[in-house]
């Protein structure tokens, strides 16, 4: 065939005989013609496999039947069933991914040029001679004993290491008297920190013979934050099973509370009324309208007129010396006069020495009152929650079994209430720690804009008017 | 006089600080922050007056001591803290650069923490922590429940069982039950320890109930737990050596190395130990000790001291008060609980194996005496025990006394369960159920089952006396004069001199007499204060009565309900004699409670 030897050349020349028209000469006695009508790929493909056999060592035919196959012996319930592979597991089974397996030479040729510098495997390095006496020594059983030696260092290593507590968050095991002699000798921080709030005397001869200086616990920490007990007693009402007074008690206690909150929301809503009135959209847009065209348009004359009105302040004139003279004297005099009738108004009082007795007693008794109110107050402030941060306490609501949830007995009782809220809200109201809200973060992160190059307009290029055939916006 | 002061240098604007003052002042964030201030024991304060503690602003912070803020910054845990945030930084950085090794490494050398000197600086005697250890007790059970997937540290979920565990085993090795309480929130013991009395609610043992971020802040208790921890392991070691117990706490026969490797060894020993079904090994044999109370010759005359030995004798009893009885719990009964009650009133039990480790006797056992049961019915009953609800052992530990049975047998109406922290005020009204509860506290026995008339008689009276404790008394009095009556009759010789009945009606009026003078006595300025008193007394006197009789009428319809549909033959039967009981007391009388 012509194809076949002419080759891809002839290709384009049947096409064009297809639209019948003259072959291209080529001139044959040239060496490039060869180049263009000669066909080498047979001898090339050939080649190839070569070079292939030669990369992945010997032919198949040649090779050992014993390194190819494998007879299968054993019956499919022998093989242990491995259990789910973890994922360090299937690396290792598996070997590297193979994207990164085609990248690594694996070629079975030998390296032609035998003095290439390279690196050597460990078991080409150093001595040859040497290592044949080592490797025949060792097979006789004479190992070095600095070998040995190190060996059993680095088993032991990994045995303590092995043995070794894993290091604890806390404290985990009790094996001291804390209040006894071992804890007496406790280091409390590094020393300079006393337990016990010591007298002044001994911090100050401390201070001067050691030059150390002893911080004591203030007196104030040792004090109670509340009169309130840590595990308040329930209400009897609250009992699984409960005595019908007190089963009443606790609802009504319950009931008056929730009805004293929905007439709290009542009122709410009744003031929050006209806030929370209900506006159809078109009005709200139409408002939107009127607010944001405030002041455009017609009423510009007006506030030219307003800025003529706005009277001009005219600066304060200083005193002259002679006004400041006289304002001294004037002052001067009135102290005087002012003096004159304090020690007339003393000397009048020699006079009236009972009813000042009288006064002085009243005050006392005052006094001594209001420091019993005050003492009071402070009593019963023990009682209440303070007043410890932004927040207000908020009391936990009842629990109480409504009248159909009691069952009375232990298998159907209806668990009302959270231990541990009970315990944050109990330690609120101790004044331990402060009401809080808890607050959520939330990262706004700043948008960037820009527009997309194939919507916005080319610079400096004029195609035509796009929006010509468009009715303009407004 | 020196230079004048500005505003705000002095007084109460130099007492406070505020909390982000504070935070600067410390060098800490404010998570650390607060968890410092947790550990030490340093709370926020409420100034007296906030606009000079705030130094003029108006809204409202965070107050704290300067002198608290101060003193916390010697704390050497800041420097752990500082200590651990190094660590976390080079942990990320290693973790991030895939650098095992190192990871590695870190890990082993991770900055621990221990709060031995703040337990000892917090509270410098024993007394002190004993006051304080109602939260730690509840806040530690609560933890020990939680499930292992909350944001809780799993090591300190498994500390908390095991201190709460051993802390139950101290209670029961000592008998120091005093009172227990089923709401519906939870269980609440009170335990006595060194005359100290101890409260505490442990949860029901349902599903964990999930909470909303907005109730509590985990961290926050986690912090309190942290702190918990260490101070209730040392309390522990200290009470199990006061009473001759090893810590921690080992059972007879059973022998597991510390540094055991097999992992399920230890934990089917730990199962076993928190069974709480065995006693612990002790130090020393105990001697058992016979406390007695000494006599002193007090102002307040013998009627207190017979009050308190009265008192005594009561915890005596409640601390045997299961001896002897064997009880075997069902499967639907909580256990935890009610072991514990068991135990720590010297009784015995089991349960079925497959429940919990730690059985001792299968329910085929002949000489179960009581199994506790909590269905409306059992197919197989065995006729030498008794199948009670588990009320009946609340409320025998509230009473001090074993209860009849029959109330509160298998499908039975459960008498109301009545709380034993309840105390009234004078003129209070009682329920009669309540007042039976506080008689027999006092030690006195239940009262004969009397004919309508006389309780009715035995109601009036009461009515009469607005203090129902004289009252009771007053029948404590009569009873041995009666018995002296049946002495003499016995035909003794030599007859008795009579004690000559002192004129009871005379020395009243005599009494109340001195009452009125000494009303008219009362000075101007607290007349108004005593009579609005009086006043709230004789209301709730009043309210009492009007409840009583309130109660009469329901007891009486009740009663005619009754007759109409069946002949009151379950009465007789009711409050039976226990054939078992350990208590010294002859109940021999037929009881009646209602």
């Amino acid at each position: 065939m012509a194809t076949s030897t002419l080759g891809a050349a002839w290709l384009v020349d049947e096409s064009d005989k297809l639209n019948k028209k003259k072959p291209k000469r080529i001139v044959k006695h040239k060496k490039k013609a060869w180049r263009v009508t000669s066909n080498v790929e047979d001898v090339e493909r050939f080649l190839e496999s070569k070079r292939l056999d030669e990369r992945l060592g010997a032919p198949l035919e040649e090779r050992p039947s014993d390194s190819l196959f494998v007879v299968d012996t054993k019956t499919e319930a022998d093989k242990t069933v491995k259990s789910e592979p973890t994922k360090k597991r299937k690396i290792k089974e598996i070997g590297p991914l193979r994207c990164y397996a085609i990248l690594t030479p694996n070629s079975a040729v030998t390296d032609p040029l035998k003095k290439r510098n390279r690196v050597r495997r460990p078991e080409e390095r150093g001595d040859p001679l040497l290592r044949k006496i080592m490797e025949e020594r060792r097979a006789n059983g004479k190992i070095p004993t600095r070998f040995l030696q190190s060996m059993k260092h680095h088993q032991e290593n990994v045995e303590a290491l092995a043995k070794k507590k894993k290091p604890e968050r806390l404290r985990t095991t009790f094996d001291f008297d804390l209040w006894g002699d071992a804890g007496n000798s406790l280091m409390i921080g590094d020393k300079k920190v006393s337990a016990l709030d010591l007298s002044d005397e001994l911090k100050t001869y401390t201070m001067e013979k050691m030059g150390k200086r002893i911080y004591s616990r203030p007196p104030t920490m040792f004090k109670k934050t509340t009169g309130l007990k840590p595990v308040e007693y329930p209400h009897p009402g609250t009992s699984y099973n409960p005595t019908y007074q007190d089963h009443q008690a606790l609802l009504k206690e319950a009931y008056n509370l929730e009805t004293k909150e929905m007439k709290e929301e009542v009122r709410t809503r009744r003031r929050l009324g006209p806030m929370l009135k209900k506006i159809p959209v078109q009005r709200k847009e139409e408002d939107w309208w009127s607010e944001m065209t405030q002041g455009l348009g017609d009423d510009e004359e007006p506030a030219k007129e307003e800025e003529e009105e706005v009277p001009c302040v005219r600066p304060t004139k200083p005193k002259t010396r002679k006004q400041k003279i006289r304002a001294k004297a004037l002052k001067w005099q009135d102290m005087r006069r002012k003096k004159l009738k304090e020690a007339k108004k003393r000397l009048l009082e020699f006079d009236r020495l009972r009813s000042i007795r009288r006064e002085i007693r009243k005050s006392e008794e005052l006094t001594a009152k209001r420091i019993e109110i005050r003492k009071k107050e402070k009593e019963a402030k023990m009682f209440k929650p303070a007043m410890l941060g932004r927040h207000k306490y908020v009391p936990p609501p009842i629990e109480v079994n409504l009248s159909e949830e009691i069952t009375g007995t232990l298998r159907g009782l209806k668990t009302e209430g959270h231990v541990l809220i009970d315990r944050y809200k109990s330690m609120q109201r101790r004044n331990i720690i402060e009401p809080r809200i808890r607050q959520t973060v939330v990262f706004k992160y700043k948008h960037k804009v820009f527009t997309k190059r194939s919507h916005s307009e080319p610079k400096g290029l004029k195609v035509g008017n796009r929006d010509k055939d468009k009715t303009p916006v407004q | 006089m020196g230079p004048m002061k500005k505003k705000y240098e002095a007084g109460e604007a130099t007492k406070y600080i505020t909390r982000a003052q504070a935070l600067k002042k410390l060098q800490l964030n404010l998570k650390d922050f607060r968890r410092l201030c947790i550990l030490k024991g340093v709370y926020p304060r409420e100034p007296n007056n906030r606009k000079k503690a705030q130094k003029g602003k108006l809204d409202k912070k965070t107050l704290y001591y300067v002198k608290d803020i101060r003193f916390l910054s010697h704390e050497p845990l800041i420097w752990k803290f500082r200590d651990f945030k190094v660590f976390m930084r080079k942990m990320k950085t290693a973790m991030e650069k895939g650098d095992k090794e190192t990871v590695a490494r870190l890990k082993e050398n991770k900055p621990s923490m221990k709060l031995d000197h703040l337990v000892k600086e917090r509270y410098p005697t024993f007394m002190d922590a004993l006051n304080d250890l109602d939260d730690c007790l509840t806040l530690c059970f609560f933890y020990s429940t939680l499930p292992r997937d909350t944001k809780v540290p799993a090591n300190l979920i498994s500390l908390c069982r095991r201190l709460t565990v051993e802390f139950l085993h101290y209670v029961i090795a000592a008998k120091a039950l005093r009172k227990v309480f089923i709401s519906v929130k939870g269980i609440y013991y009170q335990v006595e320890i060194k005359g100290q009395p101890v409260t505490m609610l442990i949860n029901h043992q349902r599903g964990f109930k999930p909470t909303s971020a907005s109730d509590v802040d985990y961290r926050i208790m986690t912090n309190f737990v942290d702190f918990y921890t260490s101070m209730l392991g040392f309390i522990n070691f200290r009470l199990y050596h006061s009473i001759n117990l090893q810590y921690p706490p080992k059972l007879p026969g059973i022998t597991v190395k510390e540094d055991a490797t097999d992992e399920d060894a230890v934990e089917e020993y730990n199962e076993l130990v928190a069974a709480l079904n065995s006693s612990l090994v002790t130090n020393v044999p105990q001697a058992e000790e016979e406390v007695q109370i000494d006599e002193f010759p007090s102002a307040e005359g013998a009627e207190k001291l017979e009050e308190a030995k009265r008192e005594a004798e009561a915890i005596e009893r409640l601390k045997s008060l299961f001896k002897g009885l064997k009880f075997f719990i069902s499967r639907e009964v909580p256990r935890e609980s009610v072991v514990f009650v068991i135990r720590s009133c010297d009784g015995e039990v089991s349960w079925d194996p497959s429940i919990f480790a730690g059985a001792t006797y299968d329910e085929t056992d002949e000489s179960i005496t009581h199994q506790i049961v909590d269905r409306p019915s059992v197919d197989k009953q065995y006729l030498s025990r008794y199948y009670i609800q588990p009320q009946w052992l609340f409320d025998c530990i509230n009473f001090r006394r074993l209860l009849p049975v029959e109330d509160y047998f298998i499908g039975a109406n459960l008498p109301p369960h009545i709380s034993p922290f309840v105390t009234e005020r004078l003129g209070d009204y009682i329920p009669p159920e309540r007042q039976m509860l506080l008689a027999l506290q006092r030690g006195e026995t239940l009262p004969a089952e009397q004919e309508e008339e006389e309780e009715e008689e035995e109601d009036e009276s009461e009515d009469d006396s607005s203090d129902e404790e004289e009252e009771e008394g007053k029948v404590e009095k009569k009873e041995p004069i009666k018995s002296q009556v049946v002495k003499e009759k016995k035909g003794m010789k030599v007859m008795r001199g009579r004690v000559e009945m002192p004129d009871v009606k005379g020395m009243e009026e005599e009494d109340k007499e001195h009452y009125k003078f000494r009303e008219l006595m009362i000075r101007n300025k607290d007349k108004r204060l005593y009579r609005s008193m009086m006043k709230n007394r004789r209301n709730r006197e009043r309210e009492a009565k009007r409840l009583e009789n309130k109660r009469k009428q329901h007891e009486k319809e009740e009663k005619s309900l009754k007759k109409s549909t069946s002949s009151g033959k379950a009465l007789t039967a009711k409050w039976s004699i226990q054939p078992l009981s350990a208590t010294s007391d002859t109940q021999t009388k037929k009881m009646k409670m209602m």
